[in-house]
């Protein structure tokens, strides 16, 4: 009994270890990065009214971040079993979400008053967002292969612990 | 099985830093644009064959990595009751990246259009008119983008404040005097002929005249005038009508106001 727990903390260790390194990664590439270039650009001679825009979209920036290294840490904490596909599936899903809200549905608007006039900003981004969605499905489609390429082969290999003798036992007598 | 998830998993990671770079890229052109890349010039205006012209000169400085297209500018000015007296177009088809575009936006406005539209109320009343400013272009061949902008422009009238005095006889001349005032709050300046005919309440003509210099107002000028012509007593009568014909450079009117002698 003892000896089954070593194993499994021996299993989980190198999971966890390899997922702390992933979520570290990916928080640097996802959140620190974008932070370090959006604080590079030179704000002060955007108008202030632009501000209010600019913060939404730094804060869906942080969520993507987010949802980057939750699934980061998730796919290395179960690799090796369907779960990692199965976050694989879910990230892509998420992603597709993500961009569809984020971008609004392709067209982005900004509303506002500057000197009395009244300026409104129309971004169509469809085209932008059509390419996102079809990498993402892409993506989508790559995880699924894997999750069937996963249980293909968890059917063709018995699995290994299991000695003959219990192997045979296990089938019931005619 | 295997071949094809390697195949995607490649495309999909050549197709997120092909979508990463583009984006990054995107950003710091559009953040060049932003910051110093468009600059408006100073506004200037001038008149020719009854034509105002109010010019707005641009300059794109395209520092960024991609092209813009299909650049169109479009102003529709309203005054204000609504009615649409000018509408310009200013369109650019290319500006390469890396290159410095000058441009500029022409807003004109027909004075002559004024009197065959029946605005002519616009060359005696200030007031503000309506803009509306419509931009669109193309980033990068894929992203297009469309501001408008609604804004009010301060109306300044030609003939502000058009005013005919007390109209005085002298019988024994048989000479009329009319005082004339008015304000030049227009941009531009006034200058041509002002012609007039008296009439009497029966519509005859009793005496008609000019203003032998001509009149020169220039912008934001106030001027009075003594009109001066000669009149056939004999035809008199209490009140009656003056017709004035103004012939400038930019434009042609006539109007109609009514004179009556006090206690007459």
């Amino acid at each position: 009994m003892a000896k089954k727990e070593k194993t499994f903390v021996e299993k989980i260790m190198p999971r966890v270890f390899k997922a702390v390194i992933m979520g570290i990664i990916t928080f640097f590439l996802y959140y620190l990065l974008p932070t370090l270039l959006f604080s590079m650009f030179p704000t002060e001679n955007i108008p202030s009214e632009f501000g209010s825009f600019f913060s939404e979209y730094e804060n869906l920036v942080y969520v993507f971040a987010g949802i980057m290294i939750c699934f980061a840490v998730a796919t290395q904490l179960s690799s090796g079993t369907i779960l990692k596909h199965a976050f694989s599936i879910a990230k892509a899903i998420v992603l597709l979400i993500y961009f569809i809200y984020a971008l609004n549905g392709g067209i982005l608007t900004l509303n506002m008053s500057i000197g009395g006039a009244m300026i409104n900003i129309v971004a169509n981004l469809t085209t932008f967002l059509a390419i996102l969605i079809s990498v993402n499905l892409l993506a989508l489609a790559k995880s699924m292969f894997e999750a069937i390429n996963f249980l293909s082969q968890k059917v063709e290999q018995p699995p290994m612990d299991i000695s003959k003798e219990e192997e045979i036992a296990s089938i019931p007598e005619l | 099985m295997r071949q094809a998830i390697r195949a995607l998993g490649w495309a999909t990671k050549i197709f997120w830093i092909v979508i990463a770079v583009f984006m990054i890229t995107c950003l710091y052109s559009a953040m060049g644009l932003m910051m110093g890349g468009i600059r408006f010039g100073e506004p200037g205006v001038s008149s020719s064959n009854g034509t105002a012209t109010v010019s707005l000169p641009f300059s794109f400085n395209n520092t960024g990595f991609y092209d813009i297209s299909e650049l169109n500018v479009t102003t529709c000015i309203r005054d204000y009751n609504g009615t649409l007296i000018s509408t310009s177009t200013t369109f650019v088809s290319l500006i390469p990246h890396g290159s410095n575009v000058e441009e500029a936006h022409n807003i004109s406005i027909s004075l002559d259009e004024f009197v065959s539209k029946n605005l002519t109320y616009l060359f005696f009343n200030n007031g503000n008119f309506s803009v509306e400013i419509f931009a669109g272009l193309k980033f990068a061949y894929i992203f297009p983008f469309q501001i408008s902008i609604n804004a009010t422009m301060p109306w300044g009238a030609p003939l502000n404040n058009f005013s005919i005095g007390e109209i005085s006889f002298d019988y024994e001349d048989q000479k009329a005097t009319i005082p004339l005032s008015f304000k030049n709050d227009s941009p531009f300046d006034v200058s041509g002929n002002l012609s007039f005919d008296i009439y009497n309440d029966r519509g005859e003509l009793i005496g008609s005249g000019s203003v032998p210099e001509g009149i020169n107002v220039e912008s934001d000028q106030r001027r009075e005038y003594l009109l001066q012509a000669p009149v056939d007593v004999l035809k008199l009568t209490k009140k009656g009508r003056i017709l004035l014909f103004l012939e400038t450079s930019i434009f042609s009117i006539e109007k109609e106001v009514e004179w009556g002698i006090p206690n007459g």
